[in-house]
């Protein structure tokens, strides 16, 4: 099985990708190649990112950032699948998870990209809540590169689909800020993916509280102070 | 002449769809029974993300439960998620190779497939340095006998691949010998069908025939 061969096929010509994809051309191979390959590159920039704890902060991170995509996945896709079904759309599930696996490859093929340079600032700089808000930079960019193409092709794929296509954007842009909402949540939920200051114990899962945006706005303001 | 081998090589991907788990268990046994060192790597990153797919789906379910279950630490929770995980990781396995059972043939054929491939790209090689270097017409024969040669083997081997996938399509007759059994009782039991039940019927309607053929032969010779 030569996924990565697969994923530079996906990499090099998305066009006929996606366009294989609506003609629901080998579907299975292509979502088992996508997800082994996004599933190996998101551990690997997981275990960067608990790379400040131990040993075990380390392999917990390592579950835990793939466990964040595939979970948001499997929390949202059915309801823009449903939504849309009931609006006449003629594509199978296995499409719809196609492309947003696809868009996930994307994200998990450019943070494998940012790894070194991740890397690079976790060796030279010995500050947690600087490495945090780079990491938290780093996500939310290479995310909105990954939902822009999903939004692109979920659109592309569906077109012929829908009468109106106006409302159909409106839905989907409602449903790319749900899947924001419900990922930022659910990585709220799994935290720490850091590991915690020296000396710290590790951690594998912490007590619900606050939320993701509030703690964000905290570290930029003890970072500025 | 110009000739490029490369057209002949055999995309298996066209003919057959194995789907994740025969894949799987087809390097596996690429790997352990075939010696191909190709199929490790494939094999260990399929392993890998097998057991950190398990470890998501347990994820969830253990955060529910320690976090209404404060006995055990931070470090022995990720060790009982681990251990899940590593359990459910090796059931999974079982189920897998299973499958070996089924593609022993399909795995040998894929392999077979594969050496053929590697033929052609060494032959493209020599075919392209011998015609940079020399241009005799003996030269030109043996390649176009090469060539032949190659084809009739690719269509063998693409039959034997869709022979294979008719096999898997009707799951019940995967094994050729059960195949073999089943026609031979079916036939067996056509034939007792045929001495018993038709044999008498047949017979009727063949008297039937002579006799109208008779009656029209009489007619005709009246009719003279």
């Amino acid at each position: 099985m030569n996924h990565f061969g697969l994923l530079m096929q996906f990499l090099r010509d998305r066009h006929q990708f996606i366009d294989d994809i609506r003609q629901g051309v080998k579907l299975n191979k292509k979502i088992v190649s996508l997800l082994i390959s996004s599933c190996l590159f998101f551990a690997l920039y997981g275990a960067i990112m608990g790379s400040t704890g131990n040993y075990l902060q380390i392999l917990s991170s390592a579950i835990k950032l793939p466990a964040l995509y595939l979970l948001t996945m499997i929390i949202c896709l059915p309801t823009l699948f449903f939504f849309d079904i009931i609006n006449g759309s003629k594509q199978t599930f296995n499409q719809y998870l196609a492309i947003l696996l696809s868009a996930m490859a994307i994200i998990s093929v450019m943070l494998f990209g940012f790894a070194p340079i991740t890397l690079f600032f976790r060796l030279s700089i010995n500050d947690t809540l600087f490495f945090k808000l780079l990491n938290v930079a780093i996500l939310g960019l290479t995310g909105i590169f990954g939902v822009s193409f999903f939004y692109q092709n979920i659109l592309a794929v569906t077109q012929e689909d829908f009468s109106n296509s106006s409302y159909r954007n409106k839905v989907l842009k409602g449903w790319l800020i749900l899947y924001a909402f419900v990922g930022s949540q659910l990585g709220w939920t799994l935290r720490p993916f850091f590991g915690g200051e020296l000396g710290e114990n590790f951690q594998f899962f912490r007590a619900i509280e606050s939320n993701f945006y509030v703690e964000v706005l905290k570290m930029i303001g003890k970072l500025f102070n | 002449m110009n000739v490029n081998l490369i057209d002949l090589k055999i995309d298996q991907d066209q003919y057959v769809d194995l789907g994740f788990k025969l894949e799987f268990a087809v390097d596996f046994y690429r790997f352990f029974k075939l010696k191909n060192k190709q199929c490790l790597t494939s094999v260990l990153i399929t392993e890998l993300v097998l057991l950190i797919l398990i470890s998501i789906v347990i994820l969830p379910l253990c955060l529910i439960i320690f976090r209404n279950i404060s006995v055990f630490n931070d470090t022995k929770q990720f060790f009982i998620t681990i251990l899940i995980s590593f359990f459910i990781w090796i059931l999974t396995n079982f189920y897998l190779l299973k499958q070996l059972l089924q593609i022993k043939s399909l795995a040998k054929l894929i392999e077979e497939i594969d050496q053929y491939n590697k033929v052609i790209q060494s032959f493209n090689i020599l075919i392209q340095i011998q015609s940079n270097l020399t241009n005799n017409s003996a030269d030109l024969q043996q390649q176009k006998t090469l060539i032949e040669a190659l084809k009739i083997t690719r269509n063998n081997l693409i039959n034997a691949l869709k022979v294979e996938a008719i096999f898997r399509q009707h799951q019940k007759a995967t094994n050729p010998d059960q195949l073999l059994n089943k026609l031979e009782e079916d036939f067996t039991n056509l034939m007792t069908f045929d001495l018993h039940s038709s044999f008498g019927e047949y017979e009727t309607l063949l008297n039937e025939t002579l006799q109208i053929g008779i009656e029209i032969h009489k007619t005709i010779k009246n009719l003279k």
